[in-house]
């Protein structure tokens, strides 16, 4: 009893609940959701979406945000293309390449904030334009293809069958719950989310912190356009166009919160399950998709409120 | 005096959790007079004056307000500004990026065909700025106007409601000497025509070349009633620093050593006021074991001096030097590197990270050394917090605790842990004691104590004279951007302290 109530007591319980149930219901009105083609095909859906959604976390974390992760997705994605099929470079160089540009924006969009006092969500608006136009103007507006199969291999299976992206994504995120948990810069990152004078006059660096989560966040949304590409065969203009939106929105509704200085991996991992299956299901169980984007903006609304609820209700109904 | 009594307010009291801050106020102003309200820092002055205001709605208080004779019920500041009563406040709270004229008629613009007049507002804009002698056109954009033009503006802005009784709280901090001339030969022209003043100042000089009476709180209670004739400037002191000093204070005395630290010309610049210094040329010292007070007015610029000293708000020029090196201080951490700590006067803004845990605040300092490689080390960690949580009695359920479920007194035991656990030379403390209970603060004379025999230098900022002055091994006094007096233990009362506090530029030569 002991164990189940701790369990029910745990922070991402409120998401996770609502999770489980939604399978649930889909797999009662559509008995093939738990089907292996289609877990694999949601996992895979929501392992590239996690990856932001772990670079979002970082940001939030120490009360930032970076808009900019869906046009970094698809210049990274871009830039490996054109590295590979133009420049002819091994794959292994052009992932690198790809890799390098989300080093680069994450870094600018710190350097920005840190330098010019521009509040991240300006910023990182600025610089998602300057990313996407850089897309454009390298790609001329069209579409890559038929890149080695060594590239094309990364967005298929690896172990036991499992896509590559799932693998890497998992490896990441456990990664990341360490970091936040375990290390010198992820305490030191909650406290200048939680409250940055407080961290500042501990002798905490808060712009050197916020750099390296902007470099985290802008670094794992390249390595998710990479792998989308890869898994797509195709590296497009338009790629990743809204998706810092649905990471955002996942990640918000994994119960990080965007004051900073609360979050956990694994909620997050949690939203973004929520965020993909609402959309699989919403499909399955035949609803219109004209509506999927109403009922996904009410589950947003519902999620945050709730939590913003619950955490007044901590502070005795104060703020 | 056959004059007639304008307001009157009667048996106020005001309670805030765990403090009264009004204690049976009873007070009144007659009409056409300039009454100067007197008192030390909290001694309730801006709360009487916020519930005059309608701030404070009536049933958040016991007690009655009478204007013109008629009993009063503001529950909002609307309703107390439609009785008559115009505010002035400190700090200027006006609307930067907008006109004089909209600021003056903030909220009341005049309108025609539901469209706002302007060619009205500015005519009548230009009427009030006349009336407070400012030349500058209605339509300037505030923020391009200087700090004494702002506070002239919202004066306009309070005349042109046409108060019965204008409420001013410390309106010359902001003010040149000459601007604050002016300002004091409007009220005199406001009062010829019949309009009553209370001015809430610590400006002796002010009290006496410009009131006619004065009210003297302390505690929370009024304690005395002059007119200007019948008082002198030796006699408000005394009624307002009058408390008793008993031996609630551990203070024990302690071999003081060396010169640990050394504050050489320090400047600086005012937060608010751009161009202006807070603290100009300032040079101190602080020794091995001692405990150096700080007093002063609220705003007077001693939180801006240490938190310079400290590195966490910017300095115009001066030299830190710690045990004879000179030390390169930008930011806190290398205030921290060089053996000094700060407990800052506001614990919410600067002092705690509310939603993390008693653990993860208490090691926020010193990350680096409860770690290996940037890994953290939470078996270290736990030993040395519930180290601290056992010696500071910190009254939780757990180390685990956030920190905004705590009570204040319990909150300030953790930020002065976070800094003693870092064990540093030289520990500020910016009012230590500020709103926690007398338990607590009597604990945390204790750990001072224990802190200065083990021969650390001890700098404290404080507001309470009898715990400043029992305390401390000597003195300082900033008023006016400048140290004003250093008065060792013996030579430092209650009295002397307050002198000093009042002394401006002018008086002081």
């Amino acid at each position: 009893m002991k164990l189940i109530k701790k369990i029910l007591k745990f922070r991402e319980m409120g998401v996770l609940i609502p999770l489980l149930l939604l399978w649930l219901v889909t797999f009662f009105t559509n008995h093939a959701f738990f089907s292996t083609t289609n877990m694999i095909s949601l996992f895979r859906s929501i392992s590239i979406t996690l990856l932001g959604s772990i670079g979002a976390t970082f940001a939030f974390s120490c009360g930032m945000m970076d808009l900019s992760a869906g046009s970094v997705f698809g210049l990274a994605g871009m830039v490996t293309a054109i590295a590979m099929k133009d420049l002819g470079l091994p794959v292994p160089i052009a992932i690198l390449a790809g890799l390098m540009v989300g080093v680069i924006f994450g870094l600018l969009n710190g350097l920005i904030i840190n330098h010019f006092d521009i509040p991240a969500f300006i910023a990182t608006l600025g610089t998602s334009y300057v990313a996407r136009g850089f897309v454009n103007v390298i790609s001329e507006g069209s579409a890559y293809t038929g890149f080695p199969d060594s590239f094309n291999a990364l967005g298929g299976k690896g172990l036991f069958g499992i896509p590559w992206s799932i693998i890497i994504a998992f490896i990441i995120a456990f990664l990341a719950a360490w970091v936040l948990k375990y290390t010198v810069y992820g305490r030191s990152l909650m406290a200048a989310g939680g409250n940055p004078e407080t961290a500042r006059t501990c002798g905490i660096n808060i712009k050197r912190i916020r750099n390296v989560a902007f470099i985290i966040s802008g670094t794992l949304c390249a390595l998710a356009g990479i792998l989308s590409s890869a898994r797509l065969a195709t590296a497009q203009a338009a790629a990743g166009t809204g998706w810092e939106m649905t990471v955002v929105a996942a990640t918000i509704i994994g119960g990080v919160s965007m004051y900073g200085g609360s979050a956990t991996v694994f909620g997050a991992a949690i939203g973004v399950g929520l965020m993909e299956t609402l959309t699989i299901s919403m499909t399955m169980i035949k609803v219109n998709a004209y509506w999927q984007r109403v009922a996904i903006g009410i589950v947003i609304i519902l999620a945050v409120g709730i939590d913003t609820y619950k955490r007044k209700k901590m502070s005795g109904g104060k703020g | 005096m056959s004059k007639n009594v304008i307001l009157e307010m009667k048996h106020i009291t005001k309670r805030f959790p765990g403090v009264v801050a009004l204690d049976d106020v009873s007070f009144c102003a007659y009409e056409g007079e300039i009454l100067a309200l007197c008192g030390e820092n909290g001694a309730g002055k801006s709360t009487l004056m916020k519930i005059l205001s309608g701030s404070y709605p009536e049933s958040s208080y016991e007690g009655e307000i009478f204007v013109s004779g008629k009993q009063c019920h503001f529950l909002t500041p609307g309703q107390s500004e439609k009785t008559g009563i115009g505010m002035i406040y400190q700090e200027i709270s006006m609307h930067l990026d907008m006109t004089v004229a909209e600021n003056i008629f903030l909220g009341r613009w005049p309108e025609k065909n539901r469209k706002i007049d302007w060619k009205s507002m500015n005519r009548e804009a230009k009427k009030y700025l006349d009336l407070v002698g400012l030349d500058i056109d209605t339509d300037s954009i505030l923020r391009q106007l200087g700090a004494s033009q702002q506070q002239m503006v919202s004066i306009a802005r309070a005349l042109s409601k046409n108060p019965k009784i204008l409420v001013l709280d410390e309106p010359t901090s902001p003010l040149t000497q000459k601007e604050s001339q002016r300002l004091f030969e409007i009220l005199q022209s406001l009062k010829e025509r019949g309009i009553s003043c209370i001015l809430i100042t610590h400006k002796m000089d002010e009290v006496f070349q410009n009131a006619d009476r004065v009210t003297v709180l302390r505690d929370g209670k009024s304690v005395a009633s002059y007119t200007i004739q019948e008082t002198s400037e030796q006699q408000i002191i005394t009624d307002m620093v009058g408390r008793e000093i008993d031996n609630f204070y551990p203070k024990e005395q302690v071999e003081i050593g060396e010169v640990v630290m050394e504050v050489k010309d320090l400047s600086v610049p005012h937060p608010s006021i751009p161009g202006r210094k807070i603290i100009d040329q300032v040079s101190f010292h602080v020794h091995k074991g001692e405990i150096l007070g700080i007093a002063g007015l609220v705003g007077a610029g001693r939180s801006e001096l240490v938190n310079a000293v400290f590195g966490k708000d910017p300095k115009l020029s001066g030299e830190v030097y710690v045990h004879g090196q000179k030390v390169a201080v930008s930011s806190p951490k290398d205030a921290l590197q060089s053996g000094m700590a700060l407990v800052t006067e506001d614990r919410k803004k600067d002092g705690i990270v509310g939603n993390m845990s008693i653990r993860e605040n208490l090691t926020l300092p010193f990350l680096s050394h409860v770690s290996r490689h940037g890994v953290l080390n939470f078996r270290k960690e736990r030993a040395i917090t519930s180290e601290y949580f056992a010696s500071l009695n910190i009254k939780a359920p757990d180390m685990e605790t956030l920190l905004q479920q705590l009570s204040g007194g319990n909150q300030q035991k953790v930020v002065l842990g976070k800094w003693i656990a870092r064990e540093p030379q030289i520990l500020i403390l910016d009012e230590p004691t500020r709103g926690i209970d007398v338990g607590a603060k009597y604990e945390i004379y204790k750990i001072m104590i224990e802190l200065v025999k083990k021969g650390v230098a001890i700098i404290m900022i404080s507001s309470e004279l009898p715990e400043l002055l029992s305390m401390s091994d000597r003195v300082l006094v900033i008023s006016d951007q400048k140290i004003r007096g250093t008065l060792n233990a013996e030579e430092c009362t209650q009295e002397r302290i307050m002198e000093l506090s009042a002394l401006s530029e002018t008086v002081a030569g």
